[in-house]
Formats: C-alpha cells, structure tokens, sequence
C-alpha cells in the first residue's frame, strides 16, 4: 500500500504496547508534509520519546503503519532499514558524541551511511572531499576552531552544534529531534533552537522536533502536534494555536485559569 | 506516643547457615589432620629452611648469562603470547557481547570457550602443549595466548556491554552498519579500558611464564628447576633475584603506562 505522496512522513493507527504491558501509544494517525516542521509536545511519559524511537525505527509499532517518503517501515529487514536511516538525520537529548573522540572525528561519522566501508569516514584515511564537507559542516554551526578538540571538552550547547554538524554532514532528508534543548540552559537552548532551524529552512527540510517550551514550539514550529497518554489531543497550525490550548496540554483543565 | 522497635541486635542463623559452616569445619579439621601438621614437622621444616638460606647465600653469579639468557626468553615468551592474546581476545569479546553478538549461540559458544580458557590453569595447559609441540618456547608462547584470552576477552566483554547506548544509536541513525557501530563507537569508547586490561594481563604473564619453566615450556623456569634439582641453592637465588627485579620493573612500567592512559 503505497501512502499520501505529498507527505514525508505518514503516521496511521499507530498503537505501541511494551513488552510490560504499558501502552504508550494509542490509535496515533498523523502525517507530515515535505518542508513541514512539526512540534510534539506532551507532558512527561504521554508517549513522545516512543514516537520518536518508532519514527526512527528503534522500536516497532505494535499495530499500525508508518511510511516514510511512502516505504512502509514495517516492511524493512535490519539490513534494507540502512539507506532509509540515510534519510533520517537524528537530534538527542544527549547529544550522543562519542566522547572521547575528536569533533572533526565524530562530525565525519555523519557520513558513514553514504560509504560501504568505514575507512572514509575515519579521520585519518577520510577522502579530502569528506574532510573539506566536514569542516564545511562545523563551520556552519561556528564550531570550526574546534575540530581538533576532544568531544567533551566540550559546553553542552557545543556539543549540541557538534551533533547538529554531524547531522548535516549527513544530508538528511527529514530530521528527527528528541528534545534537542532540554539539557542546555534557556539562553544557549534558544541559540542551538535558531540554528537547527535556520539549517532546516535553508534546506527545506521535513522537521518532527519533541519539545517541552510551548513559547519556543510557537515560534519555531508550522504546526504543533498534543499527545497526552498516547494519544493525540491537539493538532493545529502553531499561528492558531492559543495559550488556553497549550496550557491544557500540560496542566489540564484545572489549572487553566491560573496561566491564563 | 507509640513506642518504635528497633530490629533485633542478633538474628538467629538459618539452619543452612549452621550446617554449612559445621561442613567447612569439618573439612578444615580433616585437611589439617591430613597434612599433619605437627609442631615437630614445623621446626624441622624451620631448620630446613635456615639449611637452604644459608647455602643460598651468598647469591652465586656466575652464570649470569645463561641465565640472563633464560630470562629475557621468559620475557619473550609473555610478550609474544601477550600482544597475539589481546589481539585474538577482541574479536572473541565481540562475539561473546550481547551488544555486539551476531547471534545469541554464538555469544553462549564464545562465552564458553572464554570461561574454558580460563578456568584451566595455565600450567596445566602448558602441560598439554609440551605435549603437543615439544618442550620450548613455542609451548609456553601457546599458555600465554590460551591465557590472555581467558582474563582479556572477559574483561574487554565487560566493557563493551558497559558501554552506552546513545552514541552507537547515533552512528546506526546516520545509516550506519554494526560493523561502522562497533568500530566507530564500542571500541574507542571502551579504548582506554582496553589498554589497561592488556598491561595488567602482561604483568600477569610474566608471572605466569617464569612458573611455565617448571614443567618444560621454556625460559627462566627451566633454569630455576634445574638449580634445584642439583642443589645449587645459590645459583637458585641469583635466578630468583633476577626473577624480582624483572617483574618488579615491569609492574612499575605498566603501571605507569596505564595512569597515563585512564
Ligand atoms: N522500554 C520501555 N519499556 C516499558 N515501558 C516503557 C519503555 N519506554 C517507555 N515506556 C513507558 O511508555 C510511556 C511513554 O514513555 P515515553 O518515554 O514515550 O514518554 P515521553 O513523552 O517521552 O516522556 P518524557 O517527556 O519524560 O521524555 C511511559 O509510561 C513509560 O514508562
Ligand atoms: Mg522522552
């Protein structure tokens, strides 16, 4: 069954139970059009991160489907999952940087799925296109003085422009963010916030980003995506949306009045 | 007020503890008994021991170049069986990893065969491969390697599914293989670790290969054996000598090496 073209990302009935028996997700249907950015939003443990990691392919749905650019993610082996990740260019909480390699080490590895072996994405033996699109890269997210630092020497926001330099080198197609700023402080989290989504409106690129500031999902985002316990409360353009709307979200009904 | 009990001060023991402890006395009982340890045996064994210190001393010299010979094969010996060790133990560690196993029999053989390795003593293997490949170094060279893939590909296994899931999940998101995951991120993140496990591992071989002598697997071991068979005590102290300074400089090296490293 070949899905919507239109849309990068097509979501239908989605329901996800862990092996415990919690349900995580429950009946979700969305879909995401190309160039579209979306914010998830939802107050802890309403299903996001489940999503993310079903998005991504880490996690099966338990029923449902998701096609991604029209492939059915279900249909894919471990093996033919490789070129379809090629497309995703994925954003962590954590960052995710192997540590005690260098940045222009872990900035290379963005382009491991674009290589059968992985000697070109090691430094050493990395092709001088390989090099050059790396520093390319790091100069994009103003990191390129720091190529040759270790990874975590580095602030919490570098490590975040880090990653988001890998993720270009990458050239991905649709990009996946789980809480891209939730572990770096209001001013450097609003900075890595414009800069993943200047690079993503410079390249046109279909964003599904999990956030915990509503301010920040309103100003960034096309439309804005509610779930509360795994399912789907709220899906409005973000011009439209009002702050009762996103209060309710987190607070539910009762607290309404007091963030009015 | 309601009045709050503390737990008892003393917990009556459980009957498997009472009949576990009463086996381990008994036994113990019955091994001294075996031995017969009796205080005539530990004063003759006192005077024994004065016998051979005496004649012991002064250390004899003389031939200190065969014997250094002997020793610096010794050397050869763990540091061959060393470096071919560690470099076997990583592909077994990988195998024997549930992060990094193809397969979960694969990782149940390797696990296995790792816990085989080392749970036969060495010497023991040395005595199978005398047999096999003659007497000489090529035998204790073999105990070396059997050895250090029994401490190293454990250790290294350890380590590698100690390691985090966030960046190898990266790297796979980026549309790369295992094989771009396990080189890209398991094992620089488990790099320094791995060092130090394999210094530690060729401080113990050296141990391990002077001991190896004993039974025909090369080195100083042989020389150490002979002397004592021909009661040349002194001689057998200038070998022992030469034992501790050997192994003494090489702790201190490595130890070194790995305060750098970690
Ligand atoms: N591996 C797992 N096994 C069992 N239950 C899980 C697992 N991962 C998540 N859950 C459960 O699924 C529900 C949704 O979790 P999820 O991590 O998707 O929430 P979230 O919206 O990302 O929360 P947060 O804002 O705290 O990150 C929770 O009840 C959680 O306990
Ligand atoms: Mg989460």
């Amino acid at each position: 069954m070949k899905s919507n073209v239109t849309s990068d990302l097509h979501v239908e009935h989605v329901t996800k139970t862990y092996p415990d028996g919690t349900t995580a997700l429950q009946n979700i249907s969305f879909h995401v059009n190309k160039g579209e950015a979306v914010a998830l939003l939802g107050h802890n443990g309403s299903g996001k991160s489940t999503m993310f990691k079903c998005l991504s392919g880490f996690e099966r749905p338990t029923s449902g489907s998701i096609y991604l650019q029209g492939t059915d993610l279900a249909s894919l082996s471990r093996r033919s999952f490789k070129p379809v990740r090629k497309k995703l260019g994925m954003v962590f909480q954590h960052f995710h940087l192997v540590y005690n390699l260098s940045v222009f080490q872990n900035v290379l590895f963005g382009r491991m799925g674009h290589h059968r072996s992985i000697l070109p994405v090691m430094a050493p033996f990395a092709s001088s296109d390989n090099r050059d699109r790396a520093m390319m890269c790091l100069d994009r997210v103003g990191l390129a003085h720091l190529a040759d630092r270790r990874s975590d020497q580095l602030s919490g926001g570098q490590q975040q422009r880090v990653a988001i330099a890998r993720m270009l080198m990458q050239e991905p197609e649709i990009v996946l963010a789980d809480e891209p700023i939730a572990s770096l402080d209001p001013k450097a989290g609003r900075e890595v916030m414009e800069l993943l989504w200047d690079i993503v409106e410079e390249q046109s690129l279909t964003v599904v980003c999990i956030l915990h500031q509503t301010e920040i999902a309103k100003n960034f985002a096309d439309r804005i995506i509610g779930l509360h316990k795994g399912q789907i409360v709220l899906d409005t353009p973000a011009s439209s949306i009002s702050a009762g709307e996103l209060d309710q979200l987190y607070y539910g009904s009762g607290r309404k009045a007091a963030h009015a | 007020m309601t009045t709050l009990t503390a737990p008892a001060r003393f917990k009556r023991p459980s009957w498997v503890t009472v009949v576990t402890v009463g086996i381990f006395a008994g036994l113990f009982v019955l091994g001294v008994q075996h031995a017969q340890i009796s205080l005539e045996r530990l004063f003759s064994g006192i005077l024994n021991m004065f016998g051979f210190i005496s004649s012991a001393f002064p250390p004899n010299p003389e031939r200190i170049a065969p014997i250094s010979a002997a020793m610096y094969e010794t050397f050869q010996i763990a540091l061959v069986g060393t470096v071919i060790g560690v470099l076997l133990s990583l592909p077994v560690a990988l195998l024997a990893s549930h992060n990094t196993a193809p397969h979960p029999s694969i990782r149940w053989a390797a696990r296995g065969m790792v816990s085989a390795m080392r749970t036969i003593p060495d010497l023991i293997w040395a005595l199978i491969f005398v047999i096999s490949v003659g007497l000489g170094p090529l035998a204790g060279i073999l105990t070396i390697i059997v050895d250090t893939i029994g401490f190293c590909a454990r250790f290294f296994s350890e380590r590698i599914e100690e390691v985090q899931k966030g960046p190898s999940q990266a790297l796979q998101s980026t549309g790369g293989g295992q094989l771009g995951v396990i080189s890209g991120s398991i094992i620089p993140i488990s790099f320094p670790s791995f060092v130090g496990t394999s210094l530690f591992s060729f401080e113990k071989s050296i141990r391990a290969a002077v001991v190896l002598g004993l039974v025909g697997a090369g080195g100083i071991g042989v020389e150490l054996s002979t002397a004592f068979t021909l009661r040349n005590f002194d001689e057998a102290l200038m070998i022992i000598i030469l034992i501790l300074i050997v192994v003494i400089a090489f702790e201190q090296l490595s130890s070194a090496i790995r305060k750098k490293v970690i």
